[in-house]
């Protein structure tokens, strides 16, 4: 049984150093031939790669633009309402109230 | 509004988006001076924007039609308080990134463009559980709230 596993072993290990690299192999030609196939399918591919790049990089600005803008849920924002009490810009009691809801408004 | 009997008011905040709308913002203004603005405000969208009328001459017809002094309408909307008004609401808005048009705060909760009325409500009527006095927005919101801007990715101080 012994015997049987190592000639196992052997003809595993025989088999492996068989094997090419597989820089050598199926592709056709040597190292210098795939190397040059590789950088011509770069190459091929530059323009679209860095294209999405681009891309990328935009969609990236545009999340970190839409972050910085969304305000913390934890904030409190005191908005100065005085100004705008003072002028009557106000619906409701102008002092007294319990809840205040400040509007940015345009008259369009 | 009504239905909370005096425990809620809305302020308004100039915030000129439209450049052409300008006049109006100066005659909304002017109407307050005359504690008529809500009255000038609602008449506006009735009859100078859904109209589209929104020359001089129609923001004056509307004024007339709410029953406004005009020599002193003309006076306040021409004067350097209401133009100040104007900025300087625009420049406190601009400490909160408000860009665009309706942008709300309830006491203090930011709430960007407009809500259905149940979400509101339900919005207020939580505020109104953690507000306990009338002076709230002086005295919680003034005195201890963010004064400027602070996004999602600042942390508190």
């Amino acid at each position: 049984m012994k015997s049987i596993a190592s000639l196992l072993f052997a003809a595993a290990l025989f088999a492996g150093c068989q094997n090419e690299s597989k820089l050598d192999g199926s592709g056709g030609g040597n190292l210098e031939a795939r190397v040059k196939k590789l950088e011509e399918t770069n190459a091929k591919y530059a323009e679209a790669l860095d294209f999405l790049q681009k891309v990328y990089g935009q969609q990236k600005q545009q999340q970190q633009a839409q972050e910085d803008s969304e305000p913390a849920p934890d904030a409190m924002f005191a908005v100065d309402v005085k100004p705008s009490v003072e002028a009557n810009l106000v619906e409701g009691p102008a002092t007294g109230a319990q809840v205040t809801i400040v509007e940015a408004w345009d008259f369009a | 509004m009504k239905e909370y009997n005096g425990k809620v008011r809305v302020v308004f905040k100039n915030m000129v988006v439209h450049p052409q709308v300008m006049n109006a913002h100066l005659a909304g203004c002017a109407a307050g001076r005359q504690k008529k603005f809500a009255q000038f405000k609602a008449a506006w969208w009735e009859k100078g924007f859904k109209a589209r009328k929104m020359d001089d001459a129609s923001i004056e017809e509307i004024a007339k039609g709410v029953g406004l002094d005009m020599a002193r309408f003309k006076t306040d909307k021409d004067s350097d308080y209401c133009k100040n008004l104007i900025q300087g609401d625009m420049a406190e808005l601009q400490k909160f990134k408000v860009n665009s048009t309706p942008t709300f705060f309830v006491n203090g909760t930011h709430v960007g463009g407009a809500l259905p009325k149940e979400s509101f409500k339900q919005m207020i009527d939580e505020k109104l559980k953690t507000a306990e006095s009338a002076d709230y927005y002086d005295k919680v919101i003034m005195a201890t709230g963010d004064k400027q801007f602070r996004s999602k990715k600042d942390p508190k101080k």
